[in-house]
């Protein structure tokens, strides 16, 4: 395969010019780094790839014939270096005994041409300038004689009209010079890649770099009506939402004075309202900031209602965000009820890494996996409100606020299964479906979704209802949820409808 | 009197704390809502600040509440607490996983991390999923279980619904070649048929997951409107939270 150097197009090894752009191929001559391997242009001073001198022992790096399988391999203008190396050979004593294949016998006949040019020159210092050398067609290196030949004088070998060409040209260019001093890069030479390999990337990179019909066939054309109904629909939807959103400010909470608890949630406010003064309830704020917004209301009416019934509460977290939200909603009860402390009336643990092995300790020693609280750094033995709470079997109720059904999942199986006792999991509405099922066993003794539940709790607690005003807006966006379900599925069926007569 | 940040902070009017806390959490939100409009700079600032600060107060958290006290127990009592130490020294192993020439010395904390994980999450999902969801699920047809009347035959109907629901559910995911006879046509037939009632009962189930995660963020951006109207600009609910 030959690569043209104008337009990059892949030629068949036996192209005399590109079939793309038409250009000559007939100069195709690689160089193989000597330290990487990859093969560089005749004309290349440094390896593409490594960065590394080629000039150096040049004689050696050029490709021989046999290894590259290009038929028309036509050696043309090898470097001043290479030249100069190939005199010197020309002039030692062991000429005789290079190899002889078409390349270097190519390489015999441009010595003789370079070699009155050195002989002229009786100092080493810099070397003359590029000189154009013609190289030899084709069929030349073909016929020439195959076997050793004896030690030329270079004398006999001299072109005329070459030296016509080098008259005058000396000292003009001080590229040699450039192309002799080593490079400033010193990068870390790869391992040396075969010919094969070297092949293989330069195909993998021409089918990469291609554009292939699937990139063509993804392209689709939306008819501009389309699109400016998409835009419009969008920011309608949008419009929509926020309405929803601000839905008490204009109903002014009227409607939601005729919401109704639901089973699950009066369930779990009667059983916080049956527990006894002095009773323990351990909380776990497996949620993050993120979520917020939806589960906070519920774990502050939770909260207040677990305080006002003055029941001890203790709380923990499975995720690291979770132990400054709890911090936040009990400093937020604290300052509304003054005579709910920390340390006696409320702890927070901290955060408890690990979610089976840091969860399989709370049925063992809470001491083993919190070694000292959040908020005081006390050990949890000097609190007192964590007199004989050794294991989460002590407590009376356990809830989970989580934003993330493995962590509810977690809970039910490394610690209710093993202590076996009253769990509620109190969770997004997003992971509510997925945890049904614990439900439906039993395993779960409620299961409610925060959404908009916290106004349904103050209801069934008989509280101050101040997340009441929520339910209005989450009614209002269940409509516009509904309103856009339906429309949109009409528009579908219809546009599937006509689309299928005009098909007819 | 020596300025210390504490110092300067006393002398603040009180509350400035707090406001300022509340503009900060104003100005961050209206940069996440921002995204209404597209990616922007606003964005991309309370994004990139939401993720830094969320691993550096996990960093911190850890630190404090996990390896610090261990550490004093460790230094304090290490005839007591030996085994904090070599909890330590695998800790500082999977450390060498940053370096490629020492990273094999971190395979034998992974081994035991991964190792006790997986023996626990597997005893737990056995005695936590897998056994009481089986047992959940053997459920009796008999109405007479259920109580009298229509009644008892509202809770037959479901569990045989679950049942012919998730063989519908599996079905639809069959497929097969084309084959010729009589017999094969009528079994593709009723793979067909029944296949199309599971497709059907799995985009109601995945409708109704929708809508939760659609309830779930609507929440969320009504917590953060409520927010703006109510904490920052004053404008409503002017009650307790």
């Amino acid at each position: 395969m030959i690569v043209c150097a104008a337009c990059n197009h892949r030629n068949p090894s036996d192209a005399l010019v590109c079939e793309a752009c038409g250009g000559s191929l007939e100069h195709f001559v690689y160089r193989a780094c000597p330290s990487c391997g990859a093969l560089n242009p005749a004309e290349n001073v440094f390896c593409h790839r490594c960065f590394d001198d080629l000039v150096p022992g040049s004689a050696e790096t050029i490709v021989e014939a046999s290894d590259i399988p290009v038929e028309s391999f036509v050696p043309s203008e090898p470097s001043v270096t290479d030249r100069e190396e190939a005199v010197r050979e020309a002039a030692a004593p062991t000429v005789g005994e290079r190899p002889t294949s078409d390349l270097t016998l190519e390489a015999d006949a441009e010595v003789a041409t370079t070699a009155e040019v050195v002989s002229e020159e009786t100092e080493p210092g810099p070397l003359a300038e590029p000189q154009q050398l013609v190289g030899e067609p084709i069929e030349r290196l073909e016929a020439a004689p195959s076997e050793p030949e004896a030690p030329m004088q270079p004398s006999e070998l001299i072109p005329e009209a070459e030296e016509d060409v080098l008259e005058g040209l000396e000292g003009l260019v001080p590229i040699a010079a450039a192309a002799t001093q080593a490079h400033a890069f010193a990068l870390p030479v790869p391992p040396s890649v075969s010919e094969t390999e070297q092949h293989d990337a330069e195909l993998f990179h021409s089918i990469a770099s291609e554009r292939g019909p699937l990139r063509d066939a993804a392209r689709v054309v939306i008819p501009r009506r389309a699109r400016l109904l998409s835009r419009r629909g969008r920011a309608l939807l949008y419009l929509l939402v926020l309405l929803a959103a601000l839905t008490p400010v204009f109903t002014g909470d009227r409607t939601s004075l005729l919401l109704r608890p639901r089973d699950s949630v009066t369930s779990l406010a009667r059983d916080i309202q049956s527990l006894p003064t002095g009773s323990a309830v351990l909380i776990s704020f497996d949620y993050g900031p993120a979520y917020a917004g939806e589960v906070d209301p519920l774990a502050l009416a939770v909260g207040r209602h677990l305080a006002a019934s003055q029941v001890r509460v203790v709380a923990m977290s499975t995720d690291p965000g979770g132990v400054g939200l709890a911090e936040h909603l009990y400093r937020t009860i604290a300052g509304e009820m003054p005579d709910y402390r920390y340390g006696e009336s409320y702890a927070i643990l901290g955060y408890l890494p690990g979610p089976e092995a840091g969860l399989r300790t709370l049925c063992t020693s809470l001491g083993k996996a919190f070694k000292v609280d959040y908020v005081q750094r006390r050990t949890l033995s000097e609190l007192p409100v964590m007199k004989d709470l050794t294991s989460v079997q002590d407590f009376d109720q356990v809830i989970v606020f989580a934003d993330d059904s493995r962590s509810v999942r977690s809970w039910i199986e490394q610690v209710q299964s093993q202590c076996n006792f009253s769990l509620h999991a109190l969770v997004t509405a997003a992971i509510e479906p997925m945890l049904l099922p614990y439900q439906q066993s039993g395993q779960l003794s409620t299961l409610i979704a925060a959404a908009h539940s916290a106004g349904e709790y103050e209801k069934a607690s008989g509280m101050e209802e101040p997340s009441l005003h929520w339910t209005d807006a989450y009614g209002a966006f269940c409509l516009v949820l509904l309103v856009t379900a339906i429309a949109t599925n009409v528009a579908y069926l219809r546009t599937r409808a006509r689309q299928r007569s005009h098909g007819q | 009197m020596l300025e210390t940040p504490a110092n300067l902070l006393a002398t603040l009017p009180p509350n400035t704390l707090q406001i300022a806390g509340t503009w900060v959490a104003a100005l961050l939100t209206l940069a996440t809502l921002s995204y209404v409009f597209g990616g922007n700079p606003a964005f991309r600032l309370a994004e990139h600040l939401l993720v830094g600060i969320a691993a550096g107060y996990a960093a911190a958290l850890a630190w404090n509440q996990m390896l610090w006290p261990r550490l004093q127990l460790l230094v304090a009592e290490p005839a007591t607490y030996w085994y904090y130490g070599v909890f330590f020294v695998l800790g500082l192993l999977l450390l060498c996983r940053g370096s490629k020439s020492v990273s094999v010395l971190g395979n034998l904390p992974l081994g035991v991390l991964f190792g006790t994980g997986a023996a626990l999450a597997l005893g737990g999902g056995l005695t936590g999923t897998f056994i009481p969801q089986i047992r959940a699920s053997v459920l009796s047809v008999n109405p007479a279980d259920y109580g009298e009347g229509s009644l008892g035959w509202a809770y037959v109907i479901d569990p045989i619904i679950v049942v012919a629901g998730t063989i519908a559910a599996l079905t639809a995911f069959h497929f097969g070649a084309r084959t010729d006879g009589r017999l094969r046509a009528l079994w593709r037939g009723l793979v067909r048929a029944v296949g199309g009632v599971g497709r059907g009962l799995i985009t109601i189930c995945f409708g109704a997951l929708f809508a939760s995660a659609a309830l779930s963020f609507f929440a969320i951006l009504n917590s953060r409107l409520v927010f703006l109207l109510r904490d920052w600009l004053k404008l409503l609910y002017t009650g307790r939270p």
